[in-house]
């Protein structure tokens, strides 16, 4: 009776996410990548892990991800499939669509293909389900900014909701970087769209902005412009370090639910943002050789803007809704005992003033199967008010490109849009209450 | 008793001092009249009776005999002449003094005793033979003496010759006397005494200043001493000990069905001063190990072999060091084998580990899995519950979780059951797990012991389960926000913020005392616990000692074990309070949902809130929406209320750790501690409970 969690991968930027978290889970759990396990690994048979609330087991005791593979085009499910762990997928879990275009960067392409193909999906999806004991929940990968990832994910969030309602629906979302001009000149119509579901139909969005990975990727591996490939691998350190206390049992946080609990006290404030440290050699090629660890060190740095996996701008009032620290390795209570002093000592970290808050702390094992120099290490999932600047760039971006009504021809090619744009104002609406949400709850009148 | 009369090894017999016989042999010879007092002597008028008499009598007095002249009145009396002049009777004063002792000590040789006292007995009679062996050369000289007085002439008769004088035999006695005293007192000292008491009084002789007793004592000690060491001999090689008068200073407790403790004691009193404590406590040990490792853990072979290969005999005085470093072999030798056997046959520290894992909650999956199987059923009445759903239960929540791997030794200890039923309480309230720990680690795993785990895992279980309903609490209502719950919005989204927000923060404070008791109490006692298990010389004392440490540690700082439990005010009542005020407020929670279920079912297009507006006001229930309302604020200020009261509680602990539980929970200021709420008095009885 695992807690199961299906993995959904939808569009380009999902499924290369993805493929790099399968990668980091098998190294963890000592599987090879035909999904048998390693033998070969001084460690080979400790049971301290659970396998089973990410992967099943077939008939011939292969470890197979639970997981959805959806694009509409086939090239990065192609190069997944012609890749060294290729076998692990189950055939029947993938859907590439045939023709080369996909969904065009269009949003409402991306949606649209997923209501023809609603059948199709939830047949998988259910299928998938029906092989899982006790569901805990999805988790969704995928970009907001494309076609695919955001129109299809849309689509997949609506329905996840309405077909498994007490389903518990996380996603890992990336967020368009910011600061630069992108390829994708209607980016801040499928971001706004696709935001209008996750917060309506998400109970969890881990965002992911472009723009921070590559800094962080740059800082790390000292490189100019670091490939998706490298950004990537960081996304999936963040997701693997996020998921250790369900696969590693200890005595807290051995569901999603008690984990999310903690972070997210109301239905929309659930925007999380990430920090991870120390990024070195093992989990990252060529990253930086590594630092002295210590708990109040990461800690630390765990609280430190930079380290955030999404750049969002602090304002005055901007504060920690909850925070939950996840450490890996030898950490000794004292220590954090120690460092918890230390921060509210030093006032490193700002809470809401409408309700207790703290720095929540999960202490787990590291993986037995991976030699790792560091001693400890150390993820931050954070629920913090300043992550609305994001939204609130969006909307701004929206607001001119929609002032000149531009590039909307292609949307009103879809049954969505026919008849009037009043879905994107209606999607506008949402994400202006979202953000009043959240400034909101940076006063003591949230409540009120 | 062929070995008391071995000669007391090199010492010279204090008895006949080498000048004493050589006067004996000369003095015969050395019949010369010359001083003033040999011519005063002789023109003495001769005394009845004669010196003559007295010295012909007097071997027999010596003796303990009766005669005529100095009859024995009783034991402890002589009656003396009383025609002497003075003098003489003092001399006699001086003489019948050692044939008093003698007789004293004889009786005192033939008093019943332990087997100490029995050596001491024959040690003395081996000393009264060498008293007896001089009388009968001062007999010997006294006869030879009156031989020649009556070959002498007649003028010289009924006068002594000077040769063998009444005032020789007291020089010869002078130094037999003392040591007739000394034994005296040391006999008079220990007539009561047996065992390690009678040893310690002859050994408070051995630091006389005087070099003679000191020598005389040690010398009597190696005697006395050697049923002690034949004690000690069986019980540091084979655990056990023949003391049929209760003389060693082990001795079986009063627990006669134990396998340890209290199956053997130290009976203080009865440990000789020369060994020292230390050593005490590792003969102590070392036959307690090797008794418990025959009959509790099936290793009487090894300890017959221990036995043979060791076994050593020991002796008072034997060169320094020799006995402290046989008794340490033989210590650690079976301590290690002791503490082998437990972590290897036994499975020890895995036991230990499992305890943790399933009492302590730290196997989370496990423990997760079964409280979900559980909870409808614990729901339920206490006596709608049935052992073999339990069982059956646990063993599906075993099987669904990474508990399948433990080892079967665990796996079997592992079982659920129910409490002692009492009239109307519910699931929750009576189920219990239980871990059965076998023997031999019961010694280990006592009684105490499994109290005490049973009381932790009562508070953990209740606290997992709050946490629990609290979680399904929430995800009701976040799950509930994309469905349901956003199309009644209008009607209940206040009361929904204001749930959310309780909800949370009572999510915040399970949470935060769930981190507290798990890591900061029991992951850093465990790790003490192992830094203890892991050291080299551990006895199985001393393993009992940390075990039950840990576990004081526990319950104290899980605010269990404080002095003041059971009392209004107690932490732990408090704690109480506010779960059952968290289990009220899920119940409302759950009265919440299920009226905005029904809201949402009435309204006729559920969907689309706007379009039921106009019939809504008329047939919503706003009296049960109000009373609902009303309970989750009241429940919420409740809550409020015994966390502030809690915190400042906590705020006044004398533990560190307990002091940081309320800076956590009130990590933010949030709540208002109140600071001057306490007294002095309870400030000092807060120090003194911890």
């Amino acid at each position: 009776m695992p807690r199961e969690i299906i993995t959904i991968q939808a569009g380009q930027c999902g499924n290369q996410i993805g493929s790099k978290f399968w990668e980091q889970l098998c190294l963890e759990h000592g599987i090879s990548p035909d999904g048998n396990l390693r033998t070969d690994l001084p460690t080979a048979g400790t049971t301290a892990d659970r396998k089973d609330v990410f992967f099943y087991q077939s008939d011939d005791t292969r470890y197979i991800p639970r997981a959805l593979l959806f694009d509409l085009e086939p090239r990065v499910v192609n190069g997944i499939l012609n890749g060294p762990y290729a076998k692990i997928y189950n055939p029947e879990n993938i859907y590439v669509g045939n023709d080369g275009g996909g969904a065009g960067n269009i949003w409402a392409s991306g949606y649209r293909a997923g209501e023809t193909l609603a059948d199709e999906l939830m047949d998988m999806l259910d299928r998938e389900a029906d092989g899982s004991d006790s569901l805990e929940g999805f988790m969704l990968l995928h970009s907001i900014a494309g076609g695919t990832g955001s129109g299809l994910g849309s689509y997949l969030l609506e329905r996840l909701s309405d077909r498994f309602p007490k389903k518990i629906v996380q996603t890992y979302s990336v967020f368009p970087a910011s600061q630069q001009v992108s390829e994708v000149v209607v980016q801040p119509y499928n971001s706004l769209l696709s935001l209008k579901r996750l917060t309506q139909y998400a109970d969890a969005v881990t965002v992911l902005d472009n723009a921070a990975l590559s800094r962080l990727a740059a800082d790390s591996l000292r490189v100019q412009s670091p490939t998706f490939d490298q950004t990537n691998q960081l996304v999936a350190t963040v997701m693997s370090a996020s998921t250790t206390t369900l696969r590693y049992p200890g005595y807290m946080h051995n569901d999603l639910v008690s984990l999310l609990a903690s972070l997210v006290p109301t239905p929309r404030c659930h925007y999380l943002m990430t920090s991870y440290t120390p990024f070195t050699a093992d989990l990252v090629d060529q990253a930086k050789s590594v630092r002295k660890t210590t708990v109040l060190d990461v800690m630390r740095r765990l609280l430190q803007p930079k380290n955030r996996m999404v750049s969002t701008q602090q304002s005055a009032n901007s504060c920690f809704i909850s925070i939950l620290n996840i450490i890996q390795g030898e950490a000794d209570p004292t220590d954090v005992h120690k460092s918890l002093l230390r921060i509210r000592e030093r006032g490193l970290a700002t809470f809401i003033p409408w309700g207790p808050a703290s720095i929540q702390v999960a202490l787990t094992k590291k993986s037995p199967y991976l030699q790792v120099s560091n001693r400890v290490s150390g993820l931050m999932l954070a629920n913090h008010t300043s992550i609305a600047s994001l939204f609130k760039r969006i909307l701004d971006q929206y607001d001119r490109l929609r002032k000149r009504n531009a590039f909307l021809e292609p949307y009103k090619k879809y049954p969505m849009f026919e008849d009037g744009l009043e879905e994107f104002d209606d999607a506008r609406e949402v994400v202006e209450d979202l953000i009043n949400e959240y400034r909101l709850a940076e006063t003591a009148q949230y409540l009120a | 008793m062929s070995e008391a009369e071995r000669d007391p090894g090199g010492s010279p017999s204090p008895w006949i001092p080498d000048s004493a016989v050589q006067s004996l042999t000369t003095s015969v010879s050395a019949v010369v009249l010359q001083t003033k007092a040999d011519v005063l002597a002789l023109n003495k008028p001769p005394t009845d009776p004669s010196e003559t008499k007295l010295l012909s009598d007097i071997p027999f007095t010596l003796q303990g005999l009766n005669t005529s002249t100095l009859p024995f009145v009783n034991s402890n009396t002589i009656s003396l002449p009383n025609t002497l002049p003075l003098p003489t009777i003092s001399i006699l004063h001086s003489l019948v003094e050692p044939a008093l002792l003698y007789k004293h000590l004889m009786i005192f040789i033939e008093s019943p005793s332990g087997l100490i006292g029995q050596a001491f007995r024959r040690a003395i009679e081996k000393e009264l033979r060498g008293y007896l062996s001089l009388v009968s050369k001062i007999d010997e000289e006294i006869r030879k003496e009156l031989e020649t007085e009556k070959t002498a002439q007649e003028w010289k008769r009924g006068w002594s010759l000077g040769g063998v004088t009444l005032r020789k035999c007291i020089y010869w006695l002078r130094e037999p006397t003392i040591i007739l005293r000394l034994m005296t007192d040391m006999a008079d000292k220990c007539k009561d005494k047996n065992g390690g008491r009678l040893l310690n009084v002859l050994y408070s002789y051995t630091y006389h200043g005087d070099p003679f007793i000191s020598d005389f004592a040690s010398r009597l000690l190696k005697d006395v001493s050697r049923p002690f060491y034949d004690f000690l001999q069986q019980w540091i090689y084979t655990g056990d000990v023949r003391d049929p008068y209760l003389e060693f200073f082990v001795q079986r407790g009063d627990q006669k069905d134990a396998f340890w403790d209290g199956k053997y004691v130290i009976e203080e009193s009865q440990v000789p001063t020369f060994i020292s404590d230390e050593l005490v406590q590792k003969i102590f040990q070392t036959g307690k190990s090797l008794d418990f490792i025959r009959m509790g853990c099936g290793g009487g072979d090894w300890v017959d072999r221990h036995g043979t290969e060791l076994s050593r005999a020991f002796h008072y005085g034997d060169p320094d060091g020799e006995i402290e470093v046989a008794i340490d072999t033989a210590y650690r030798k079976t301590v290690t084998h002791l503490m082998f056997l437990l972590t290897t046959k036994f499975k020890l520290k895995e036991h230990i580990q499992a305890l943790k894992n399933y009492l302590l909650l730290g196997q989370g999956d496990f423990v997760a899995i079964l409280m979900e199987l559980l909870a409808p059923s614990l729901e339920r009445p206490a006596n709608t519950l049935y052992r073999h759903n339990l069982t059956s239960t646990l063993e599906t929540a075993i099987r669904g979780s990474n508990a399948q791997y433990s080892i079967p030794e665990v796996l079997r200890n592992l079982d659920a059951r129910m409490l002692e039923l009492s009239h109307g309480e519910i699931g929750w309230d009576v189920f219990t797990l239980e871990y059965k720990v076998e023997p031999p680690l019961d010694v280990v795993v006592n009684a105490y012991a499994t109290r005490q785990y049973l009381k932790i895992f009562n508070f953990l279980w209740r606290l997992k389960r709050v946490g629990f309903v609290l979680d399904v609490a929430w995800r009701r209502s976040i799950t509930g926000a994309r469905g349901i719950l956003s199309y009644v919005k209008d009607a209940v989204d206040l009361d929904w913020k204001m749930a959310r927000a309780c909800c949370s923060e009572m999510i915040h404070f399970i949470c935060q005392l769930e981190y507290y008791i798990l890591y900061e109490v029991i992951e850093s006692s465990w790790s003490e616990l192992q830094k203890e298990l892991n050291k080299t010389d551990l006895t199985l004392d001393h393993l009992i000692e940390v075990h039950t440490r840990y576990l004081g540690n526990i319950t104290h700082k899980g605010l269990l074990g404080s002095a003041r439990a059971g009392k209004e005010d107690s932490l732990i009542h408090q704690l109480h309070e506010i779960l059952k005020t968290m289990l009220s407020f899920t119940d409302a929670i759950d009265a919440l949902y299920n009226f905005s279920l029904e809201e949402y079912t009435r309204r006729p297009t559920a969907g689309s809130s706007s379009l039921g507006d106009n019939d809504k006001s008329a047939a919503m229930d706003t009296d049960l929406h109000s009373s609902i309302s009303t309970r989750i604020k009241s429940l919420k200020a409740n809550f409020h209320f015994l966390v502030e009261k809690l915190l400042g509680d906590l705020a006044y602990q004398s533990d560190t750790e307990m002091r940081f539980l309320g800076v956590r929970l009130n990590f933010n200021e949030y709540y208002a501690v109140p600071r001057h709420r306490k007294t002095t008095s309870d400030a000092v009885r807060a120090q003194q409970s911890a």
